[in-house]
This record gives structure tokens, C-alpha cells and sequence, in this order.
């Protein structure tokens, strides 16, 4: 929603209330020059500039990510599932068509990643306009892109990926269907054994993320929440949930995932296998108000 | 969103300068206090999100939802790595809770020197979930005055020193200086420490530029991390500094059975053993070269 506020700027705040967030409280930035704006079947795309975040990208009014922070939001969506898995081979994606997902998956030595996104015009206009969001991971050739939709196809592959990432847009417009427990079923039923999965959770508050998180951990028999603080998401921390039927995941060691981190060769900028550790310890009043 | 009847709070600093390009707007759903004191513009406000706040000079200092995280990190860290802090000095803090933190750890004697009496006057009225009677213990003193200047007057005398003060804009600055930090290390004990409130991690040059000087004042130094989630980029750095005991080699065990002894009367809410080692951990890119 553009609004014409302080020091006569015109502002961009976000469409919250479509989360059933409260609207005591509002988040703001000037768009210094709008580089991208226009409807998909699915959703309204806009692309902006901002001076403190680097370049935004906004879905349906909602912000996906900056430029200057994505990277925190990535690597800790990503690596904790990969390195949860003692040997991950095949990982499915699901949304993250702006490619950064992707373009950490790939920094492992997998043989085969499948992104799943309904949007295909998502892709094509972050490949064009946020280049750096996906670094060139879509030409890896491990690489393949279904522009469908993500019910059907984790159907068709039961038992096959070692690591399935729900990297998908909060809960409204395209993504309804991504937050039920049918879905989440479903991607248990994809996962090989050993299988882990990953979620983006939204922040610890938000009734939806509650509800999720809630479903995930009566569907699996391990769970665990990481957090993080990403710069474009100011509210609060966001949460990153995983999940695995057969991994104990609060028993893989910090000395394990050192080994693992150190033999997939990896480059992180935020993620460690420390901030592996001090991320998944949740604060007790968390753990009692926000589960 | 916004109707012309409501009233918003907004605050737009961004790290380093005022007015930037973002705002952090909270509605005024209840204006509890508006006022100037000698020193600074006073604001409290309830908001049905994040609680009664405090906002002083246009910048949010508490709100009711997350202050006990702010000052339970800022407390607890250094004194159970300190084991036995009998003499501490908090220099800013008005809202008294800081002192309620240090109070739990039952020192002989405790000093809060804040410039403003007037902040807390109005933070005990308006804000009484911050000090909680704190400021009548008896072992506490309250000065008011510069605590630059009061600091230059103590060679050795304090176990703890903490530095509660505001933002590194106007008056506070001097706060976040060299010349101060080597009077806070004259001023400790052997075996002592400080803590210091510093600011957002988003604010790079502040986070560098106060860790390089500090570790230029003390042998030992760790940065912490935690979230605020009411403050304007609330990814929140606090700094320790040691004359002697190594910060960083306190140990997980050790921190378990230390925290087992202290008995802080009701449970904290947010800091444990886990936490505190939690916190410890800075990512490779917020880490200062």
C-alpha cells in the first residue's frame, strides 16, 4: 500500500492485515524507484529500490525479501536441512522462485534439485531484476524448474528426495493450499528415508505460523524451530521449522554438523554450524506463549 | 490503514542518522504521558501489540512486552561470569530495570547515576512493572548527575560496572568513547567487568567501531546478541569487557551450576545457561574483522 506520510515521501507499508496481523503496528520504507510492478495469474509482482535494504521484491503487497539480507533468510532455510541429512542426494523446492534457495542448495554436492513454483513469471522477472538472488542457479544443470502446482506434484514422487524445502509465500493467495496438514502429509510421503524437511514458519506471533508449526510437529516424529533475525522482517525474529520421521534432529551433535558443513565444502555468509547450535535455542517464554 | 483520527508514533532513525528512509510506527491506542524533561522530550503510550511503551527523545527505550529481554541480557551475562559482584555501578538505567536485575544477584551495595531525575519519576509512575519497587531497596543509591564525570572519581572500587545509556546521538555519545572506557576499567576492581548497551547489528560501524575500542580499554571483550522486537532494527548487540576473568572461556558446565546457585527469586523469562551461550554466537558476517 503506497500512502504519502513523513516528510511528504510517498511510503510503502505492507498489506498485514490479509495475515489477520494486528494494525497497531505498521512497518515502512520509501521506494526510491520502482524497477518492476504487474499482475500474474496468481499474484501482483512489484520490484523496488529502497536506500537501507538494497532491492525489494513484494508479492501481493507482502515483502519476499531485500538484496542486503536475503542472504540470512536463505542460508538458514536451507543448510539446516542439508546438513541435518547425513548425505543428501535429491532436494525438491518448493516456491522460491526468486532462486535464492536454490542457489544454496546447489553449493552442495547433490545430484539432482527440483523447483517446484506455480509462478513461472516469478522466475522470470527475479532472474531478470534480482540476479543476484539467484547467482546463475538455475543454468546448474542439477537443476530443474515445474511451473505447477505443488499438491499434485509431491504425488508423483513418493519416497524420493532426501530433503523437501517448503520455501513458499505466507499463508494467503497461491500458498493457501502449502499450509494444510494434507500438504504436509504429502511431503512426509515424498521424503526417502532418512528424509528431512524444511519450512519457512513466518515470525514465532503470527496465528498462522503457530497453527503450522503446531501441525508439522504432530505429523513428524522429530521437530525443531530455528530462528533468525533478518533485516527486512522487523517485527521479530522468523522462525524456520524442520522436521524428519526417522532423524533425531535435536541429537545431531554440533561436532557432527561441523564434519558434514566442512566436507560439502560450503561458503556461507551467516550460517555456521554455531549459528546452527545457538539458532535452534529458543528462549523458555517463546517456547511457553509462541509455539 | 491510517484514518486521520488515530494517532501514530513513528520513529525513523536509522543506524548512524535521523530521518532515514524507513519508519517503525506503533498506534497510540492509549497516550499515558507526553512531557520534556531538563534533558530530553518524554513520551508512554499503551499499544494493544507491544504493551505500555517508553519513548524518550523520538526513540523507543522500553516497551512492556520484550524490556525483560533487553535487561535481563544485559545483567545476567556479566554477572554470572563476574561469581560474587558485591559493588555496582549502572550509569544511565532511569527506568530502573537494570537495577531489579542486579538487585536478584544480591550485591552489598549498588549506585545508578542517571542525569535525568525526572525520567525516573515518570518510569516509577507510569512504568512500575520496570523497577518494581527496585529503587526503594536500601542497598541502592541514586545520583543524579554526569556519569563521565562520576566515573573519574573511582579507582577500583566496583565488581560491575553497566552502562545503560541511550543511543550514540547527542549527550550519550561521549558514552561510546575510548577516554570513558579507560575510566571504566580504572574504576573496577581487579576481577571486574562491565556490560554496555550498544545498538542494532544492522549499524556496522557502530558495532566496529565500539568493539575496537573497547577491546583497546580491556583485554577481554564478547559481543551478544539478542532480539528486540520492539526496537527500530532490532537485532540487538550488547558488548562485555573483563580486566581479568576471560569472557569467553566460561564454559556451558560451568554456567549450569552457577546458574543453579543463583536464585533469582521468581523465574527469568528469557535468559538461561543455553541462552547466554546462545548469544555468544555472531555470524561470520557480523563478526569484526
Amino acid at each position: 500500500m503506497r500512502k504519502k506520510f513523513l516528510f511528504g515521501k510517498e511510503w510503502f507499508f505492507e498489506e498485514t492485515a490479509k495475515l489477520g496481523e494486528s494494525q497497531s503496528f505498521a512497518w515502512g520504507v520509501i521506494p526510491e524507484k520502482v524497477i518492476f510492478s504487474g499482475k500474474t495469474p496468481y499474484q501482483h509482482i512489484e520490484i523496488f529500490d529502497t536506500a537501507d535494504f538494497g532491492r525489494m521484491l513484494v508479492l501481493d503487497g507482502l515483502i519476499q525479501l531485500c538484496t542486503k539480507y536475503e542472504y540470512v533468510y536463505h542460508e538458514m532455510l536451507v543448510h539446516p536441512a542439508l546438513l541435518y541429512h547425513p548425505h543428501p542426494r535429491r532436494v525438491l523446492i518448493i516456491g522460491g522462485g526468486d532462486g535464492g534457495a536454490v542457489r544454496e542448495a546447489v553449493k552442495h554436492p547433490l545430484e539432482e534439485v527440483a523447483l517446484v513454483d506455480i509462478d513461472k513469471r516469478v522466475i522470470d522477472v527475479s532472474r531478470k531484476y534480482l540476479p543476484t538472488v539467484s547467482a546463475g542457479a538455475f543454468r546448474d544443470p542439477r537443476v530443474k524448474i515445474y511451473n505447477e502446482d505443488a499438491v499434485n506434484f509431491i504425488k508423483r514422487y513418493p519416497g524420493y528426495f532426501d530433503v523437501i524445502i517448503n520455501d513458499s509465500t505466507d499463508e494467503y493467495g497461491p500458498s493457501h493450499p502449502l499450509w494444510s496438514s494434507a500438504f504436509y502429509k504429502g511431503i512426509s510421503g515424498a521424503l526417502r528415508r532418512r528424509g528431512i524437511a524444511g519450512f519457512q514458519t513466518a515470525y514465532f506471533r503470527e496465528g498462522f505460523a503457530k497453527k503450522a508449526r503446531k501441525a508439522i510437529r504432530g505429523l513428524f516424529s522429530f521437530f525443531k524451530v530455528h530462528r533468525a533475525y533478518i533485516g527486512c522482517f522487523p517485527f521479530d525474529e522468523c522462525t524456520f521449522s524442520f522436521a524428519s520421521q526417522t532423524v533425531d534432529l535435536a541429537r545431531v551433535s554440533r561436532k557432527t554438523l561441523r564434519e558434514r558443513y566442512t566436507k560439502a565444502g560450503i561458503q556461507t555468509r551467516y550460517y555456521s554450524p554455531d549459528v546452527h547450535f545457538a539458532s535452534g535455542v529458543i528462549p523458555g517464554e517463546r517456547i511457553l506463549n509462541n509455539r | 490503514m491510517k484514518t486521520k483520527k488515530q494517532k501514530w508514533f513513528s520513529e525513523s532513525t536509522v543506524p548512524g542518522k535521523r530521518d532515514g528512509k524507513m519508519i517503525h510506527s506503533f498506534l497510540i491506542e492509549n497516550l499515558v504521558y507526553k512531557g520534556k524533561s531538563r534533558y530530553q522530550d518524554m513520551l508512554i503510550f499503551d499499544n494493544s501489540v507491544y504493551g505500555r511503551v517508553f519513548v524518550l527523545d523520538n526513540i523507543v527505550q522500553l516497551s512492556e512486552s520484550d524490556e525483560f529481554i533487553y535487561h535481563e541480557m544485559l545483567v545476567h551475562p556479566a554477572l554470572l561470569a563476574h561469581r560474587g559482584p558485591k559493588k555496582i555501578l549502572i550509569i544511565g538505567g532511569g527506568d530502573g530495570g537494570t537495577l531489579r536485575e542486579c538487585l536478584k544477584h544480591d550485591p552489598e551495595e549498588v549506585i545508578l547515576v542517571d542525569i535525568d531525575k525526572q525520567v525516573l519519576e515518570i518510569a516509577q509512575r507510569y512504568l512500575p512493572f520496570t523497577s518494581q519497587g527496585a529503587f526503594k531497596d536500601k542497598r541502592v543509591r541514586v545520583l543524579h548527575e554526569d556519569g563521565k564525570n562520576f566515573m573519574k572519581r573511582y579507582k577500583e572500587y566496583f565488581d560491575i560496572v553497566i552502562i545503560d545509556g541511550g543511543d550514540p546521538i547527542g549527550p550519550s555519545l561521549t558514552l561510546f568513547e575510548y577516554p570513558f572506557y579507560r575510566d571504566i576499567f580504572a574504576a573496577l576492581k581487579k576481577d571486574g567487568m562491565a556490560a554496555f548497551q550498544i545498538g542494532s547489528f544492522l549499524d556496522t560501524p557502530l558495532i566496529q567501531g565500539a568493539f575496537s575500542k573497547l577491546q583497546k580499554a580491556f583485554p577481554s571483550v564478547i559481543m551478544l546478541r539478542l532480539t528486540m522486537p520492539s526496537y527500530h532494527c532490532g537485532d540487538y548487540c550488547f558488548m562485555a569487557a573483563s580486566k581479568k576473568i576471560d569472557l569467553g572461556a566460561v564454559s556451558l558446565p560451568a554456567l549450569k551450576k552457577r546458574f543453579q546457585a543463583f536464585n533469582p527469586g521468581k523465574a527469568l523469562k528469557y535468559y538461561d545457561p543455553y541462552m547466554d551461550q546462545a548469544s555468544r554466537v555472531i555470524p561470520p558476517a557480523f563478526k569484526v574483522k
